[in-house]
This record gives structure tokens, C-alpha cells and sequence, in this order.
């Protein structure tokens, strides 16, 4: 065996046995960041002469200040020998802007180096050469080769990520967290931009919302059930209706990051099928649904008001029609309870940052107690419809928001939660605003509203840190608005929690994501696309498959709750995963029966209702070019097809064992049927756990 | 992160400890559940006959004081004037009569004749005014705060504290009384390869223990792996969830995923021969209650000597139209009991299985013009060949305001506490006396486990 003649820079780095910690202050900067830190700005490429180049610095996770400290250069790799064993151990998670090379040649006087293993940014090290053993832990990689016999000499190499794949991968997360799920295109597109998230969300801020009930509108229903009055106006149609519209802008509206926030908040003021009135009136909930749309981007107190007007919501939370107090009849106090305790201020007092705030007995605090209930009850008094516009709605009108009957309304004085008095003697909407006005200015509401936002586009767990530098936003978009849900969804979405990969390679990171969300992703990486015949995409329920579909809340408490916590690991780690709640050996195999049907054969029965032409996935349409899917699929090798999936799909967050045991099974379907072997891919991928967890 | 149970218990201890009110017992006695499981199980050895509890959920809060009501003239009265316009016609109740009571004459809802003939037939009781109580409270107590469940009043909470009977900690974290008395009493089914929890309602608090958790069924069974079908994608997908994942949500996911197929193959190889022929009834209810008729008859393929099954049936919020609402969901909930009841027969399992009623709690006496509001205490059933039936248990409360039990609105304190009325269904289902501290952190509150009597009656 010959003793490796290593590089100077990384033999004198096997004398390094106390291994740095990787700072925090600055472990999240990209590159440039990092260099504009570096004290006195030198020109040099290794100002300090220790050998190591500033970028080599920076890869290798040092503080800007080590660039010109000739006695500090980051964690560096150790190399060690162990009876026929050479390994490489690499105690950093890796910077994301950087490609990390480990490369060996035989004899100095080669030319070229060969790559043994790489690593995009801090995604797992991936064996190249073969014979490589790779074992990654949470705080150490040891890279490990037997007798390789080109391996005389060794050397770490880190690259810039320009236009890499790296910065694709963080396009490809940025968009599962921000739309209904990437398209190749979006992906290459924000890629090129240089990643530049800040200009993506203002180009959705200033898209035109696609409204719901217009887009119900421009649906010809002659082959559906058809309610219209004597002037053929259309007024109602099937209960699916709504959905279909549902699906029809979330899948292919250009407004994509609004009708994600949409959906956020779908699940925070939910509104639901199961107890609710007139399911074959779709117009009706078109029009609820676009109170979230139009107010996505808008003020949480307007939201507040409208969705507390809103006719849909009388009915569904009982305040229709709720009148003063008529002897042992008392106010009807849901509306009370749930718009305190779920959609504004909650059942406890937070801190800014959405911890709990604890008494001299370190118990929480209850933020109101059932007289309080009382009292609001009697403020959400006096609500009625509005007049039936015949020529327009069904009667009646659960379109219009509600407006007040004051001879049924309590004109007492009523006292808040938090000791404000509604004086006696004034209208219904007068009180209500009142009383909304308090809610929404209740230090509670900022972190409670955050928290939930976080956790349905980003994190089940955001760090205190997190939420509070979001409810900040919340409580001040920064010109002095509270409850600027753009300034706040952009928080969310362009904080270092949610946007830097470091964060991706922590245990307890990310989330579970949503069922719903992995089947649109699905659709929209493969351009699911209407044909002529059929330009709708009629999915039916997904309630047993998913435990969650559009429109079909089991209760107010949404799909469900913020701190639910599954058995075992996560439970272990002190950690709360909401999704996990409607995972069960139910809808868990189901999801996949669903998944299956529609990368094999698009939107058929199982999927989708009604004896349509199959509106289909881009691979299987007949008469279009080849698609870059199935050119890779007819390669002899699946490597690459599986790589661009890893991509498309789980912005390359594949484990090198997941990429070989799909491309093993792929490769033993001949690549004379690239069809079948892309189907069997993608397949295999939405199985993946990687594909279900958003990191 | 390693699986590490001396940390995690110590996590549990530390996230409980400051959410509860002074019970050191609490801990301790959640703390030697892993010890005792085996000595359970031993001390059990004896008694092998098989047992299933069924818990049937109605989620939302039933206005149970509508379904069960006093016929007798006074009561009836009282009754009427506090409910009002939402108070049942006497004439339409459904006559039963109890002993125990103030008076004997009661009703039950019109739209269950399938439950008064259980009753008669003595194979059904009622439960009356139960409820989340840390410990016996009066109206002193809820008006100083003292000692009262967490979040009293809201859905969220007390749809958990009815399934943890550990009514002043926050939130599931204890695990529900079904999951812990499976911890202990799991290793009578020693090699069975199912959970011995079944739910028909997707992931609950009440199975879920420390180390026990829930099947889910569907109406149908397990759902088959999609990509089992072909042998280079099924090993393909055991590949991949076999991997070692770090990140502790893909870990969790894959595990599940794991879980799933296997329990899947499992379970529906044990009920697919089982056929129920008992007439069934419309509605999903009477076809979850069929799947639970068919895993009990499946119990030797299954090797199980004992299976707790979750049942739920939502939409009972009703704040707004509770009488005609009730009208036609008690309806379905009475046919799919007798439904139930008449399959077990069918399966000569009607002596081997319990089943009770949970809801999140009563709602409140007064109307709300049409509907009824949140509330605390409320009326249940529990059904079954061992029930000691035609009677009603615990004390049927005066249907007044400003008693000594209201506290506004007509929302009553519980007289019979979650603990006692499952601590009797726990007792039935094999926990020791010794156990029961383990299962019900609260219950010497209530009553001495140690005493021979039981805490209520229904299944002495």
C-alpha cells in the first residue's frame, strides 16, 4: 500500500483533530454576503497566505474573520488511515452556494483529476467512482474506499454554484413552499434570476387575481345539471361545480402564490361542506372562496370583516339570524367562541413570538372564559340576509354579505375579553366592527395568525425567532399597516428559516407536506392539460384518499390541528406535525392508488368524475413532441431521468440510496418502453418519503 | 435522532408537569406504566377470554338532554320551561323507567325506538350528566376557577380531555385511556401482528399510548399497496422504506408507510372470509360498525384477546336546528346500535363486547332560538351483552337554572366524572385495581380503586 501523497493544503490539515465548531452568526450567508464581512475588504485571493483561498474559506464554513487569520480556515476534511481503509472525514454540512469535489489521481503527472464523490451545497455527499462507501451522521461524513487503487492523491475542491443545479434546487423549494408545485420552466426561470425570490413575489403581488366566480362563470354547463331562471340566467349547478373551479385555477392559474395563501387561509377561517346548507348552490361558495382570494394580498382586518359578513359563514357558524337574549333564549355563542379562539387572538396569551406567556405559577393564561362568550354572543345579535335578488341568485341570497336588523340585535352594553366595554344603545355592524376592531389589535392575533401561516407554507415548527419576525411584519409592514397579509406572506417566505438550505439538513426542519399539495405537484410538473372536448378538470373528492379535499372540512377545526403530534419520533424530539393527523393505514396507501392512477393513466374514473375525454399528463398526450421526460426514459442509463426528477420533484433532496433503488427498478423495464419506465419512475418517486416531506 | 425513551419519558414529565395542577400522582403513575405492563399481563394470564370495548364518538357535542328526558310531570316541567322552544313534546318521547333516580318515569328521543327496546331488553344503560372533571367540583369551585378542566367549553379541548381523561393538561401529549390500558394489557395478544386498536375514524387521541397506537380501517378494510402488484416495484417500495432517513418527519413518514402495508396485508387477510349477513341498515355509520363486527369475529386470525375499536360520527354541533337535526341523526345512530347489537349475535360475540358513547359534552339547557350552545355534563349509553341495562346510572340532574349545578345558560357540572364511567369500562376490560392509578391519573379523586365495589354500577 502506498502512503497518499496528499495536496500541501489538506495534508497539513490531518494534524487538526479538534474539529471547529460551524459558526452560527454566519453560517446562513450566501457568498457574497459572507465576503463583505471579510475585515478590510482584501483584493488577494488568499490574503492571510495560509493556503487556503478566501472562497476556500468560505466553503469550508469559516467566519469572514479567519479570511485574513492565517491560524483559522474553517472545518476542514481529515484524512485518516485505518488498516486497508483511506477515509475522509468531513465534519460540515456544506454551504449551499457551493459544489464540493472530492478527487483523486494516482500519479501527479496526470492531467486530470477524478471526481470520487460530490456534494451540492449542504445536500448529501454522493458516491461517483465506484467502490465508495459513504456513511453520513448528524455531525460527521466519513467517505471511505477500499483500496482504491488511483487514490494516491487526494484533494477537496470547491466550486462556485453559478448556474449549478444546486440553485436550481433551491428554486424548485422555494416554489413547493410559494405555489401549487413547480414547473421545469418556473424552475429555470427563477434559477437564471438568481434566485431572486424578492422579485418573484412582487411579480405574483402585482398578477391579476383569478377571481373564482368569474371562472364559474365561463363554465358552460350543457352537459350538467342546469338551475336557471325564466331569463336563462344560470344559478346553479352541481355541488362539484365549485370544486372544479377549485381545481381549474390552482392548477393552471397564473396568480399562483395568491391561490396558495388562499388555500393558507381556507384552513385558518374554514368554511366548510359538512354542516353547511345548499351544496348544489356552487355560486355561493365561489363566492365565499373569493373573499380569501381577493384578500390574500390584502388587510387581515378587511379579511376579518368580510369573512364575519359573509352570509356563508352566518350560516355555517349558526350567527344567521342569531337574535338578543328572548327569555331563557339566549344569543347563539359559536361565532364568539371560534372567532376568538380560531381565528384571531386564540385560547392563550402569547408573547410576540407565539410561545406561551406563563403566570407566577408558570401555568398559562387563558385569554377569555365562557362570560366572555356570553357577553361577544350578544354582539354577533341581528344579522340577516340580504333582500333575494331574484334575477341573479337562488333564494335566498347567501352571497351578499349579511346586513343588520337592529330590533334584533342587543343594544346592551357588552364587555370584552380584555375589559373593553361596546357601549349600549348602537347597530349591529357598528358593534361588530367594534368588537373585530379589539381582536384584530390584541397582541395575540400577530403570532397566532404567523404561527398558523408559517406552518401551512414552510415549517410545522417555526423557531420563536421565526414567527416573531414575522408577526413584527404583521404588526408593521413597515409604513405602519397592521395586517398586511402581502408584507406578511413575504415574511414568511423570504425569512433565513424558510429560505436558506442550511436549515433543510436539521432534523426536525420542514414539514410533512400536505397530500393534497404532492398530487397538484404532480399535475403541474407534468402539465396536466384540459383537452377541447372536456376543458375542466372535474376531480372528484379526495376526502377518504387524502382525509382532506377542497370544500371538505370535516369541522371548523380544519384537516387538522396546529399541535398535533404523531406517535413516535417526532412526539420524542418535542416536536408538532400537523399533516401526520390525516396520515393513517388508510389514507397513507390511498394517496398512492391515487398517485398511481393518475401518472398511468391520467384523470380517470378514481380520480376524476364523469365520462369526459381524460384530460392527461404531458407524457401520455398523443401527437405532441417528445417530452424531455421521455427522451431521458429511452437513455439506457435512468441516472439522468432520475436526476431531473430528483429536481422536478423533490428539488434534490433524493438520498443517493432512493436515486439507486429507483433507477435499478426503472432500468430492469428495457429502454425500448420508455413510456413504462417513466411511469414506473414517477410512481416510485411520489411513493418516496423525500417526496413527502418538504425540507 | 436516536429513539431514546429515558429522555422522552423525561421530556413528557417536563411538558405535563407545567400544564397540571398539583398531582404529583399524575407523573409518578404515568411513569410506571412500562413497568407494570408485564406484571399485567401476567396477573391476566388467568382470565383469557376475549373482550372488546367500542367507543363510539359523537363529535361536536350531542344535546344529549334531549335524548334522554324526564317524563315524570314535575321534571318534565322544569324541563320544558328551561329548554323552551327546543324542549321535545312529552307525548313523542319513547317511555322508559329507572330505578336510582328522583323519580322513575323517563323518555327517550322519539327517533330511537331501536334504544328503548335495548333498554327494556336490559342489554343498554344510560349514564347520566357525565364529564371532564380533574376532580369533584361545585359551583364554588367553577366560580373561583379551581380545579377545572383546560379550555372547558371548547370543542378542541374537551374532545381530548374525554379521550385522555387527563382533563387538566393541555392538549393529547398523556396519550388517551384507551392507549394507556393497551400498553398494559397489549401483551395478552402476544402474537399478533395488527394493533390491537382499530379505528373506523382515522387517528384518535383514545388509542393512542405510550407505546400503542391505532389501525385504521376503512369500511372496507386495509387498502392494498399500489405498487405491490408488481414485484420489481414492490421491492422497489421496501427498498425505499427501509432506508435510514435523518430527517425525523421523512423518518416518521416512512415508518408509518411501513406500518401501513404491513398491518394492511395483515388485517385483510383475517377479515376477508368473515361475511356479517345481519339486514344493514343505511349510512356509513352501520358500515364502520360492520367492519368493527367483522375484526371481532376475525379476533383468531388476528390472534387478539383483546381490541379496543374507535367509532366516530361527527355534525353534532348544533347551534343551530337541534331538533331537526336530532331527529334524523339519533335516528341512525339507534339503527346502526341495534344493527350492531344484532351482528354480534349473529357472531355469538354479544357477551364479549362493550360498547359506550363519548362526546365532547352536553350543550347548554336554554335555547339559543334554535339551536344550543357548548356545555359541560351530558347523557351516554353503554351497550352490550355484560351491562347491567334498563337503568339509569349516576344522577339524572334537575333541569333547572341557578341550581347548584348550573352555571349559566343552563350548562351543567358534571356529577359523574370521565374517569368514573371509564374507569368501570377499564375495570370490565381487564385493568387491575392496581393499574387503574396508571390509566386514570385522576380517579382517587373520584373513588378508590382498591374498594370491591365499582365506581358506577353498569358493568358490576
Amino acid at each position: 500500500m502506498k502512503c497518499p501523497l496528499l495536496p500541501k493544503y489538506l495534508a497539513v490539515l490531518t494534524l487538526l483533530l479538534n474539529l471547529p465548531n460551524l459558526s452560527s452568526a454566519t453560517a446562513t450567508d450566501d457568498f457574497p454576503e459572507w465576503l463583505a464581512k471579510v475585515p478590510g475588504q482584501p483584493i488577494e485571493e488568499d490574503p492571510d497566505a495560509d493556503g487556503f483561498s478566501t472562497f476556500l474559506e468560505y466553503a469550508l464554513g469559516a467566519e469572514p474573520e479567519a479570511a485574513v487569520d492565517p491560524f483559522e480556515s474553517g472545518s476542514s476534511p481529515i484524512f485518516r488511515r485505518e488498516d486497508d481503509t483511506t477515509m475522509v472525514l468531513l465534519p460540515f454540512p456544506g454551504k449551499r452556494d457551493v459544489i464540493y469535489y472530492l478527487e483523486g489521481k494516482s500519479d501527479l503527472n496526470e492531467a486530470d483529476w477524478t471526481i470520487l464523490a460530490q456534494k451540492l451545497g449542504n445536500t448529501p455527499w454522493e458516491a461517483e467512482a465506484e467502490g465508495f462507501q459513504i456513511e453520513e451522521s448528524s455531525d460527521e461524513v466519513t467517505l471511505s474506499f477500499e483500496n482504491w487503487p488511483d487514490a494516491t492523491f487526494l484533494r477537496l475542491r470547491a466550486e462556485g454554484d453559478e448556474r449549478t443545479l444546486q440553485r436550481k434546487a433551491l428554486a424548485a423549494r422555494f416554489l413547493k413552499q410559494a405555489t401549487f408545485g413547480p414547473t421545469l420552466e418556473e424552475i429555470e426561470a427563477l434559477a437564471d434570476a438568481d434566485l431572486d425570490f424578492e422579485g418573484w413575489i412582487d411579480e405574483q403581488l402585482a398578477t391579476a387575481p383569478s377571481l373564482h366566480l368569474d371562472h364559474y362563470y365561463s363554465i358552460p354547463l350543457s352537459n350538467h345539471i342546469d338551475v336557471r331562471d325564466i331569463r336563462g340566467e344560470y344559478k346553479g349547478g352541481p355541488a362539484t361545480l365549485k370544486v372544479t373551479v377549485w381545481w381549474d385555477i390552482a392548477l393552471l392559474g397564473e396568480d399562483q402564490l395568491r391561490q396558495r395563501t388562499a388555500w393558507a387561509l381556507a384552513q385558518h377561517f374554514v368554511m366548510g361542506q359538512s354542516g353547511s346548507k345548499a351544496n348544489q348552490y356552487p355560486i355561493q361558495w365561489v363566492n365565499w372562496y373569493d373573499i380569501l382570494v381577493r384578500n390574500s394580498f390584502g388587510n387581515f382586518r378587511d379579511l376579518l370583516q368580510e369573512v364575519t359578513l359573509s352570509p356563508k359563514m352566518g350560516d355555517y357558524l349558526t350567527y344567521f339570524n342569531n337574535k338578543k337574549a328572548n327569555g331563557v333564549q339566549l344569543p347563539d355563542e359559536n361565532y364568539a367562541r371560534e372567532v376568538m379562539q380560531l381565528f384571531t387572538i386564540g385560547l392563550w396569551h402569547l408573547n410576540n413570538d407565539g410561545t406561551l406567556k406563563l403566570d407566577e405559577n408558570e401555568q398559562p393564561i387563558p385569554t377569555y372564559d365562557n362570560y366572555h362568550i356570553t357577553e361577544l354572543a350578544k354582539v354577533f345579535t341581528g344579522l340577516i340576509r340580504q333582500v333575494n335578488k331574484r334575477n341573479l341568485y337562488w333564494s335566498p341570497n347567501r352571497v351578499d354579505p349579511m346586513r343588520e336588523n337592529n330590533f334584533r340585535h342587543d343594544k346592551t352594553t357588552k364587555e370584552m375579553f380584555d375589559g373593553t366595554i361596546i357601549p349600549a344603545g348602537r347597530n349591529a355592524i357598528v358593534d361588530i366592527t367594534h368588537a373585530l376592531d379589539v381582536l384584530f389589535n390584541h397582541s395575540n392575533t400577530p403570532p397566532f395568525v404567523s404561527y398558523r401561516l408559517i406552518q401551512r407554507l414552510v415549517s410545522s415548527n417555526p423557531s420563536p425567532e421565526y414567527v416573531e419576525r414575522v408577526a413584527n411584519v404583521f404588526i408593521d409592514n413597515g409604513e405602519g399597516e397592521r395586517g398586511d397579509l402581502a408584507a406578511v406572506v413575504k415574511a414568511i417566505l423570504l425569512d433565513p428559516e424558510a429560505r436558506d438550505a442550511g436549515y433543510m439538513i436539521e432534523q426536525g426542519r420542514g414539514k410533512l407536506r400536505e397530500p393534497l399539495l404532492k398530487f397538484t405537484q404532480l399535475c403541474r410538473a407534468f402539465d396536466l392539460q384540459h383537452n377541447e372536448a372536456n376543458p375542466h378538470f372535474w376531480m372528484q373528492s379526495f376526502e377518504d384518499d387524502f382525509g382532506m379535499s377542497p370544500y371538505r372540512f370535516p369541522s371548523v377545526f380544519n384537516f387538522y390541528l396546529p399541535g398535533f403530534v404523531p406517535h413516535g419520533e417526532v412526539q420524542e424530539a418535542g416536536l408538532v406535525a400537523p399533516e401526520f393527523q390525516i396520515l393513517d393505514d388508510s389514507t397513507g396507501l390511498r394517496t398512492f392508488r391515487v398517485f398511481g392512477l393518475l401518472i398511468n393513466n391520467g384523470l380517470v374514473g378514481g380520480v376524476a368524475n364523469g365520462d369526459f375525454p381524460r384530460p392527461t399528463l404531458n407524457y401520455m398526450r398523443p401527437g405532441e413532441p417528445e417530452t424531455l421526460e421521455l427522451q431521458l426514459a429511452s437513455q439506457d442509463s435512468a441516472i439522468e431521468l432520475i436526476d431531473h426528477l430528483d429536481l422536478l420533484l423533490t428539488h434534490q433532496t433524493m438520498s443517493s440510496d432512493t436515486k439507486e433503488i429507483i433507477i435499478e427498478s426503472v432500468e430492469a423495464i428495457p429502454d425500448i418502453f420508455p413510456l413504462a419506465r417513466l411511469k414506473r419512475a414517477i410512481l416510485l418517486v411520489s411513493i418516496s418519503p423525500e417526496f413527502a416531506i418538504l425540507e | 435522532m436516536k429513539k431514546d425513551k429515558t429522555l422522552s419519558r423525561r421530556r413528557f414529565i417536563g411538558e405535563a408537569s407545567c400544564a397540571a395542577v398539583g398531582s404529583t400522582a399524575l407523573f409518578s403513575s404515568l411513569l410506571s406504566l412500562r413497568m407494570t405492563s408485564t406484571a399485567a399481563a401476567a396477573e391476566l394470564n388467568g382470565d383469557d377470554d376475549y373482550k372488546a370495548l367500542v367507543c363510539l364518538f359523537l363529535q361536536g357535542g350531542n344535546d344529549s338532554y334531549n335524548m334522554l328526558v324526564p317524563r315524570n310531570n314535575n321534571a318534565y316541567a322544569e324541563y320544558k320551561n328551561t329548554r323552551n322552544n327546543i324542549a321535545l313534546a312529552k307525548e313523542d318521547l319513547l317511555p322508559i323507567t329507572s330505578g336510582g333516580q328522583p323519580y322513575s318515569e323517563f323518555g327517550i328521543h322519539p327517533s330511537m325506538p331501536e334504544l328503548q327496546g335495548l333498554y327494556t331488553n336490559n342489554e343498554l344503560a344510560f349514564v347520566s350528566n357525565v364529564g371532564t372533571l380533574v376532580r369533584p367540583t361545585t359551583k364554588k369551585d367553577y366560580n373561583n376557577k379551581s380545579f377545572l378542566p383546560s379550555g372547558l367549553f371548547s370543542h378542541s379541548d374537551q374532545q381530548v380531555h374525554w379521550q385522555t381523561s387527563v382533563p387538566q393538561v393541555k392538549g393529547s401529549a398523556p396519550g388517551g385511556w384507551g392507549g394507556r390500558t393497551a400498553d398494559l394489557l397489549m401483551a395478552m395478544n402476544e402474537n399478533s401482528q395488527v394493533s390491537m386498536n382499530i379505528s373506523l375514524s382515522g387517528v384518535n387521541v383514545f388509542q393512542a399510548g405510550n407505546e400503542a397506537f391505532a389501525y385504521i380501517s376503512g369500511l372496507n378494510g386495509g387498502t392494498e399497496m399500489i405498487a405491490y402488484t408488481d414485484p420489481f416495484e414492490k421491492s422497489a417500495v421496501d427498498s425505499l422504506l427501509e432506508e435510514h432517513y435523518k430527517n425525523l418527519f421523512t423518518k416518521t413518514f416512512a415508518k408509518n408507510t411501513r406500518r401501513f402495508i404491513d398491518s394492511s396485508i395483515i388485517f385483510n387477510e383475517a377479515i376477508e372470509p368473515i361475511e356479517i349477513n345481519t339486514p344493514i341498515p343505511p349510512g356509513r355509520l352501520a358500515q364502520r360498525f360492520k367492519m368493527v363486527a367483522r375484526a371481532i369475529a376475525a379476533r383468531d386470525a388476528l390472534n387478539m384477546k383483546r381490541q379496543t375499536f374507535f367509532v366516530k360520527a361527527g355534525g353534532w354541533d348544533h347551534h343551530s336546528e337541534v331538533n331537526n337535526a336530532q331527529i334524523v341523526m339519533l335516528a341512525e345512530i339507534s339503527k346502526a346500535i341495534q344493527y350492531f347489537r344484532d351482528a354480534l349475535v349473529e357472531i355469538g360475540m354479544e357477551d364479549k363486547v362493550v360498547l359506550f358513547t363519548a362526546s365532547d359534552f352536553g350543550r347548554t339547557l336554554t335555547s339559543n332560538g334554535i339551536g344550543s350552545d357548548h356545555a359541560w355534563g351530558g347523557n351516554h349509553f353503554v351497550m352490550g351483552g355484560p351491562v347491567n341495562g334498563g337503568r339509569i346510572f349516576g344522577q339524572y340532574p334537575p333541569l333547572v337554572l341557578r341550581s347548584s349545578l348550573e352555571v349559566g345558560r343552563g350548562r351543567l357540572i358534571p356529577t359523574t366524572s370521565v374517569d368514573e364511567y371509564s374507569s368501570e369500562l377499564a375495570r370490565w376490560f381487564g385493568v387491575s385495581s392496581t393499574d387503574m392509578e396508571t390509566v386514570f391519573p385522576n380517579i382517587k379523586n373520584f373513588y378508590d380503586p382498591l374498594l370491591i365495589t365499582h365506581p358506577l354500577g353498569f358493568l358490576s
